[in-house]
Parts: structure tokens; sequence; C-alpha cells
């Protein structure tokens, strides 16, 4: 059995497992009936003890059809409401509640807390109504996120926003396994929320560590993203094979690879990574799957970018020891950490939304340029656009941000093309495009 | 008199050549026979995909298989089991040959129609399985294609689609030509009422080969369009809704779930009655409820979506639709028990089938109420208790009762009789075995074993491990099966024209039927399972005349 599956881990376990048990219970009775029936019949009415001129020819009799079409009916009725109640409860989203993004994608799961906080397996206090906003990459497939001792389960779709909710009861770590199939890697798209004691809880959300298990120095941002992009779930650190080609000393290294279908040799190096980050499918090593690993470009920066090639040219350096630490076990949860006066984020937050919409891949907020323009001070400055062809000047305004969100066709800027930006309209609500604008007002 | 085995009429007119003779012929048995070769050697095929992957599943971790060969299986194994075997299943195979005789006929409306509904289908098994052989493998998408999945993978997901679009032609054509024979060629006298129960179970799946079919022939192609043109319709990158794909993709799967077991549904009621030697209890709340459950069947799809982020409030309205589809289900069932009693139950082979039947499709009819339960489902949406509840429905009822029908029907198709303790053991060993197979698979999915995973948690090995005992118990009986069927030609008794005592028309013609089965056309003023003391009591001369 999954480790705390029978604790009544959330609070609407026990509602879920009472309609299934009710539900199962009406079954068996029906079951029992039926099977009894037809055993006793087959018994009694077998040819040895029947006698021809014993057999009936009852062709019908309309108090019994009546009998069961409405009887059944108001036990399915029954069933209805059990499952119609539990339902409710894990369907009536709290308002109060702490928010933590969800990214589900092949073959990872990612949580980004409102303080911008990424991590792998999900932190949550114990008895705090948490709400996951489950979203996947819009050039990702569709996953399920579920935690089996939670009786809870919501599919992450791309392109659209799901909710959940629970509010777990007892400390300890459960399982999370996403039941959506999503390719090579859906049975390892797995993951853990760890129920913690809220001092602890709190103790480790204003700290720098990415987990509350982390000892000594925080890790390198190329760690980090190693982790938080979901690199791990496919490139190992010890040389084994998991999906793609190992991590472990594979810097400076020859590898034969297919371009365009035709076999080449190339060395390892950091263009060679820079590459297949950005545009995997062009050279792929010999003997691995195509197609597989997502275009990773509007999701890291240039700077990130330089920190994972880091982190990959350390994994040839230090020959044969991993350098990511083994993963700690679960070590009990210390209460004697002081309450931090953190604030629990109710609003969406501007910030994350920034990095997980994907607007960081082609908006600079330090002035440099990428594929459209920088951000940085962008509220009330004066911009050149065209509009339906003719050039204007128009001020960055609220209305104009908003609407460069919504329909970002309609007023080009200068020296940048159209059709670049995908329309935000369909796919933020306006509570979402608000606070990018309130984040973008604040961007000096 | 010569039987349908050495005269026969080919499209073009005659041939020498035996091949010819039997791949052009209009004959509705002989097609029926040439749907039966392509399905079950492709039943085969799949079978040991499952027990392949049962095999791989035996221990927890990586045994022999790659995660996306795993993959693949299951797509191959779900592709042809659903595409290929069971939705043209007991119709295109069963009831080709059946239907006709059943009422009266001597051939369906359409013989030529119906020949090139096999050649579609066969053309169809080609293009699904050319992506064997080509390309970067069998699709990995699972028979579902879910998008964006399926317009991301590299694997070769359009032969395969192109495959279902074709197949779903081919589907359709007979639909049609079931329907129009159904309507305008009953024996004279045979009024709706008076049709036997198989032809209304066929009757209800033909409505929904000919009305559901479309949409998915439409959604696979909208699928190919966007895989091939880049037009964005469920893709999010290109403005489209991946959950617009799953509300088309229901929109038809699900009624195909009851296009597979209303024929089942009439094959029960044939059996049954056969084997209690009387009259079958409530004929009318039988043929209604096949039909009822038809037409509510079409508006309980959503409950394949529970948990992809739909409103809540479809969601609740949806889990209430689907109840109401259980109560026409039940109906039948009390009906098929009440029929049992007082009789005289003769425990022939098909008879312990449709006994095993019944048992087994209870229970995979009752999980669904489970699942129905729309809070209890949250929790199994997409477990191992979803993939047992359709087995249960699908393997357990649908396939028992093909294979019971396969037995009732084999002395009329063959004019042989098989040998009946070989069937008795077959069917101890399938009973005992798919239990064994699927039942702890309800554990493990109420337990959170999701569905779909090449690799497990190791709590879960010892369902899976009683799981692969209870497949290759499954194997065996269906290897038994196809011995004693082989067997039975060379070495079974003649079986005359109504070995069973039956009552239905095509046991008043000889095993096997002559070219075009009856040489006079009866008249029907008749219920169809009238006995009187256990005995039929319609008999007719030669000239096909009531004997009074």
């Amino acid at each position: 059995m999954l480790s705390g599956f029978n604790k009544d881990a959330s609070t609407f376990a026990a509602d879920v497992d009472r309609a299934f048990w009710i539900t199962n219970g009406i079954s068996f009775a029906m079951f029992l009936l039926v099977v009894g029936l037809m055993g006793y019949f087959v018994f009694r009415y077998h040819h040895s003890r029947v006698k021809p001129e014993d057999i009936r020819n009852i062709k019908d009799h309309v108090g019994l059809e009546i009998a069961w079409t409405v009887i059944p009916t108001i036990l399915l009725f029954v069933i209805f409401y059990y499952g119609y109640t539990a339902f409710r409860e894990i369907r009536t989203l709290p308002k109060d509640a702490f928010v933590v993004e969800v990214l589900g994608k092949r073959w990872s799961w990612t949580f980004i807390y409102p303080n911008g906080k990424q991590t792998t397996e999900l932190y949550v206090p114990v008895g705090e109504n948490i709400r996951l906003r489950l979203h996947a990459p819009i050039n990702d497939v569709i996953h399920s996120f579920y935690v089996p001792a939670f009786r809870v389960k919501e599919d992450v779709v791309p392109g659209r926003e799901n909710h959940l909710w629970f509010n777990a009861t007892v400390l300890g770590r459960y399982d999370v396994e996403c039941s959506q199939y999503c390719g090579t890697g859906h049975s390892r798209m797995l993951s853990k929320v760890e129920v913690m004691d809220k001092a602890a809880f709190d103790a480790w959300y204003a700290s720098d560590k990415l987990s509350p298990h982390d000892k000594g120095a925080p890790k390198s941002e190329g760690e980090v993203l190693f982790q938080t992009l979901g690199c791990v779930a496919c490139h190992s650190l010890d040389g084994s094979i998991i999906v793609g080609p190992s991590f472990r000393g594979i810097f400076g290294k020859k590898v034969k690879v297919l371009t365009n279908g035709k076999p080449r040799e190339v060395l390892v190096d950091e263009t060679y990574i820079r590459d297949s980050v950005r545009t995997p499918a062009k050279d792929v090593v010999d003997g691995f799957p195509d197609g597989v690993m997502p275009n990773l470009s509007d999701q890291i920066n240039k700077e990130q970018m330089e920190a994972i090639i880091e982190f990959i040219k350390k994994q040839s350096e230090t020959n044969n020891k991993a350098v990511l630490q083994p993963v700690p076990k679960p070590t009990p949860v210390s209460i004697s950490v002081q309450k931090s006066k953190m604030q629990m984020a109710v609003a969406v937050d501007g910030a994350t939304l920034f990095k997980t919409k994907g607007c960081i891949a082609c908006h600079s907020l330090d002035g440099s340029k990428r594929v459209c323009p920088t951000l940085k001070g962008i509220y009330q400055s004066k911009q050149k656009v065209i509009t339906d062809g003719k050039l204007r000047e128009v001020v960055a305004d609220e209305a104009y941000l908003h609407n460069s969100i919504e329909n970002p066709n309609d007023d080009i800027v200068e020296g940048f093309k159209a059709n670049v930006m995908p329309p935000f309209g369909k796919m933020l609500s306006p509570q979402e495009i608000e606070a990018l604008v309130k984040y973008l007002k604040s961007v000096q | 008199m010569p039987s349908f085995y050495h005269e026969t009429k080919t499209v073009f007119g005659t041939h020498k050549n035996p091949i010819l003779q039997w791949i052009f012929t209009v004959d509705h048995k002989r097609i029926a026979l040439l749907y039966m070769g392509v399905m079950f050697t492709l039943f085969f095929l799949a079978v040991s995909a499952a027990v392949t992957m049962r095999a791989e599943l035996f221990f927890p971790g990586p045994q022999f298989l790659k995660p996306h060969t795993y993959n693949e299986l299951f797509t191959f194994h779900g592709v042809t089991m659903i595409f290929l075997f069971i939705v043209p299943g007991i119709p295109a195979a069963l009831g080709n040959f059946i239907l006709p005789l059943m009422l009266g006929a001597r051939d369906l409306s359409f013989p030529r129609l119906n020949l090139l509904s096999w050649w579609l289908y066969v053309i169809g098994v080609a293009t699904a399985y050319s992506a064997l052989m080509s390309g970067h493998g069998f699709a990995d998408t699972g028979w579902t294609f879910y998008a964006p999945y399926s317009l991301r993978t590299d694997s070769h997901v359009l032969p395969t689609l192109i495959a279902a679009f074709i197949l779903g032609i081919s589907s359709i054509l007979t639909g049609i030509n079931f329907v129009v024979t159904i309507h305008r060629l009953r024996a004279p006298g045979m009024g709706f009422f008076k049709m036997p129960l198989f032809v209304w179970g066929l009757y209800s799946t033909a409505w929904i080969q000919v009305l559901a079919t479309p949409v998915i022939g439409i959604t696979l192609l909208l699928v190919i369009l966007e895989r091939t043109l880049n037009i964005g319709i469920f893709d999010p990158t290109k403005g489209g809704d991946p959950i617009l794909y799953e509300h088309l993709f229901w929109i038809y799967s699900h009624p195909a779930v009851y296009l597979m077991i209303l024929p089942g549904f009439g094959i029960v009621s044939e059996v049954l009655t056969t084997f209690t030697r009387r009259t079958i209890f409530g004929y009318h709340a039988i043929a209604i409820s096949s039909a009822s459950i038809a037409g509510i069947g079409y508006l309980v799809w959503g409950h394949h979506m529970l948990t992809s982020g739909i409103s809540d409030m479809a969601r609740i309205i949806f889990s209430l639709l689907t109840f109401l589809v259980a109560v026409p289900t039940g109906v039948k069932i009390f009906d098929w028990m009440a029929t049992l009693y007082k009789g005289s139950i003769i425990l022939a082979t098909p008879m312990l089938w449709i006994l095993g039947s019944i048992v087994n499709f209870t229970i995979g009819g009752l999980t669904g109420l489970t699942l129905a339960a729309i809070g209890a489902d949250i929790h199994l949406h997409d477990t191992y208790f979803v993939v047992a509840h359709f087995h249960y429905t699908i393997l357990g009822g649908v396939m028992f009762m093909f294979i019971g029908g396969l037995h009732y029907w084999y002395p009329k198709i063959t004019g042989k009789i098989y040998d009946e303790v070989r069937g008795r053991i077959a069917f101890g060993l399938m009973f005992m075995g798919f239990n064994m197979l699927w039942f702890p698979m309800f554990i493990a999915g109420f337990l959170g074993n999701p569905r779909r995973y090449f690799d497990y948690l190791p709590t879960f090995t010892i369902y899976h491990q009683m799981a692969g005992v209870g497949a290759v118990l499954v194997a065996s009986g269906l290897l038994t099966i196809l011995y004693n069927f082989a067997r039975g030609l060379k070495e079974g008794k003649e079986a005359g024209p109504n070995p069973w005592n039956a009552t239905t028309l095509e046991w008043h013609i000889s095993s096997p039927p002559p070219l075009e089965n009856f040489s006079k056309i009866p008249y029907v003023d008749f219920d169809p399972y009238e006995y009187e003391h256990g005995e039929p009591v319609v008999h007719f001369d030669e000239n096909f005349r009531r004997v009074v």
C-alpha cells in the first residue's frame, strides 16, 4: 500500500471512501442477488430435476418489470447522492488558500511558490487549505496530477488552467503520480507531497534552501535548473541511461549524432550544448529517440543557459564522482524553528506569471534586446508602434499594456516582428493580466 | 443439397480459382467467414501483445522491454482489439452469417456493399499495420489518440489514424446494410416484435454505427489535417483546444462500447432460451431496453472526462446521466434471470459461456456505478480500476458472449459438432483465468496504481503477479477453444439442421446452409421462442410451409 493511503490524509479522503464503499456495498448486494438467483435456478431447474410438462413458458409480468426498473433507479439515486456529496467537497475551492503553481511537463513536476521558490517536490503545511493551479507548457501534452492518499486528481492541460485543492491532515510524505498517459516517461513522472508542521514549513519557506532537507551550501543555479526544468527526468548524472544520454563525462567527449538522418561525429562543447537545448531535434545522439526532448529555449534566458553549461561541464571535471548530492532520506521535520511572519499570498503574483507563462523568454527586464522589446521601464514610456500599417506614437499606459497582452498584434513596436507573440487574452484570466500589468509597472 | 461451401456467386460472375471465389464472393455467409478469419488472426496477435505486457509487469522495474516499446505494445493491443476486432466484432462475423437466416432472407439487402465493407476492412487493417514496418514504429499514443500527444509524438500515428478512418467507413456501410435489411427483408408476417432478440441487438448496433461513426471519422481526419497541414484545432500553440478532442473522441467512443455489447446481449437471449427450453421472459422489455441503451448511450460521453477540467456542473450532469444507462441494462439482466425460472436448464458449453458472461458483466456493470459516482471517480479515474472495469464488460462480457455464440452457431456454420468436454475445459480455464487476471486490478486501481504504466511502485507487485498467472490461464483457455474448433472440423459428428432443439429460423434449414438459404421464404406468424413442454412448437415441411 502506498504510504499514508489509509490515514485519511486529507479532509475529504473519508468522504470519497464513504462514497466508494456505499456504492460497492449496494453493488455487492445486487451482485449477490443476481448470482444467487442464477445459482439457485440453475440447480433447481436443471433438466435432470424438471419434467417436460413442468416447464412454464411465462412470457411477462408487468409488476416485476416495474419493480426492477423502479427499485434500481432509486438505489442509483442514492449512489449518485453520495458520489455528489464527496465531489462537492473536492470541488468547492476555498477562497482563503495558499496557492502553489504546478507545472507538469514531460516528465517532471515543478512547484512554484508565491515567493518564487521552485521545487520538484511539493511542501505544504499541515491543516492549511492548499490550492494548486495546474499548468503544462503550451507545447507539452496532457498530464494528470494525482495524489492517491488525498483521493484527489485533476488533469494538467496545455493551454488552460485547472485547479484542485486539498487540506492535508496528517504529517508525512505521500506519492504524487501522473495518471494521464504522456509518453515514454509516464510511469516515472512521480513526485512527493510532504506535509510539514506549519512552523517548519514557514522556516523553510523563508530560507533560501531548495528543499527543507538540503544541508550545507545552497546549490548552484545550474543544478537548480537541472532539477526544476526537468532535465533530471531523462538525463542521469551517474552514467546510467534513463531516456536521453547521461551527463556524466559527456563534456569534451566525441559523440555520434544523426543530423537530418545522416550520421556524423561531433565534439560536445558549449556550442553543441547550446544547440541541443535550443533545437534538440537538430543533432540527435545515435541510438536515442528523436522528438522526445522539448525545445526549452522559451523557458530559459542567456544567463541560465550559461549556468546549465557550467553544470554539465562539471559532470565531466569530477570524473567518477557525481556532483549532485544524493536525495536525502526524509528526516523528521523540526518544529523548533521560529515562526516567520510570512504572508500567505492569495492573489496572483505577476512576477511568477512572468516566468511561468514564458514572457521571460522573449522580453528582458534589464534593457537588453531579445526577440521582443525589453520591458525595463516600459510603464509610461513613449513607444513608436505600427497600427494597421501606420506608424504612430503611443504612451505605454495601463490600457496599452493590457491590450498588448491580450491582442499583441494590434500595435507592433517599430523594428519588431508581428505575429511573434501569442495572444494571451484567451490563455490568461483577467486577474492574471491585471497582475502582470501591475508587475510591469513596478519594473523600472 | 450442396452447401454454400460448394457453390457461390461472386461480384464478377464465376471464378475457377477457389481463392478468388472466396475474396470476391457476395454470399453473406462466406463474407462472414472472411471477416472471422482476419479478425481472429488479429485477435491472437493482440492477445500475444497483452501477454507480453503482463510478462514485463510480472516484476517491478524494467525487465525486457523499453518503455517506448511497452507504449507501442499497449497501443497495438488497444487499436487491434477495439478498431479491428471488437467494433466490427459480433455484427460483421456472426451477424453477417446469422442475420439473413434469422429474418428468413436470402442475403443482406446489398450483398456487394457487404463485400466492399470487408475489402475496406482489410485495407484498413493493412494500413494500420503498415506502421509496423515503416517509419519510427507503431503509434505510441494509446488507442485514444489524445491530442496534443498524438500531434507531438514522432511515432507513426498517421497510418493508424487513416486506418481508423477507413475502418469507420466500413463500419458505417455494414450498419446501413443491416438497417435496410432488417426493415426490408423480414419474412412476410414477421413484425418487429416477432424478430429474434439477436436481430434487435444488431438493429440497435447498426444505428449506432451509422450515427456515431462519422464523428470519430471526422475527428481523426482533423488530427490528420492538424499533423500534416498545421491547422490549429486541438493544439493550443496554434489556438486549438485539447479538451475539444476529448469531447469529439468520446461522443463516438462511448456509444461504441454499447455497439460492442448490444449484439452480445442478443446472443445471451438466443442461447438462454434454447438451453432453458422455454420462451424468453420479458421479450418487449429486452427489445426496448436495447434500443434505449443505444439512445441514452449517446449522452454520457462526458464521464470519460470527469477529471479533465470541464465545468463542475457538466461533471455532475454526466454522472447523473451515466446512472440512467444502468437502468435498462439491469432490466435485461433481471429478465434473463427470470427466464431461468421454471425452465429445463441444460449446461451445454454455449450456456456455460453465457452464464459466465452474465456473472462477469454484472461485476463489470456494477463497478461502472462506482466509477459513475463522481466523488469516487475523481480518485479512481485513469487507474487500473477503470482498466479492470472495461475488461470485465468487454472481455468478460462481450467476448464471453461472442465465444458462446461461436459455440452455439458452430454446428450451423460448419455442419459439425465440437467436442463437449474440451469445450467445458476451455470455459473453466478462461473463467478462472479471467477473474484472476482482472479482479486484482480493481484493488490495485483503488490503491492508486495508474493505468498505462510501464513500471509500478513495488507495493503493487502482488496484484500484477496474480494478473500474470491469470493471463497464462486465459491464453491457454483460448488455445483450447481454437484446438477444439479445429479438431471438430475433422472429427466432429454431423450436426443436422437443429442439434440444440432451437426455435429461430436458422435452425430450420440444413447445416451448413445452402447458397441462398431458403428455397421458399417462410411465412412467420409466430413468436421467435415458442416451446411447448420443452419442444419447439413450429415445424416446416420442405417447402417452408408450417406443419400443424
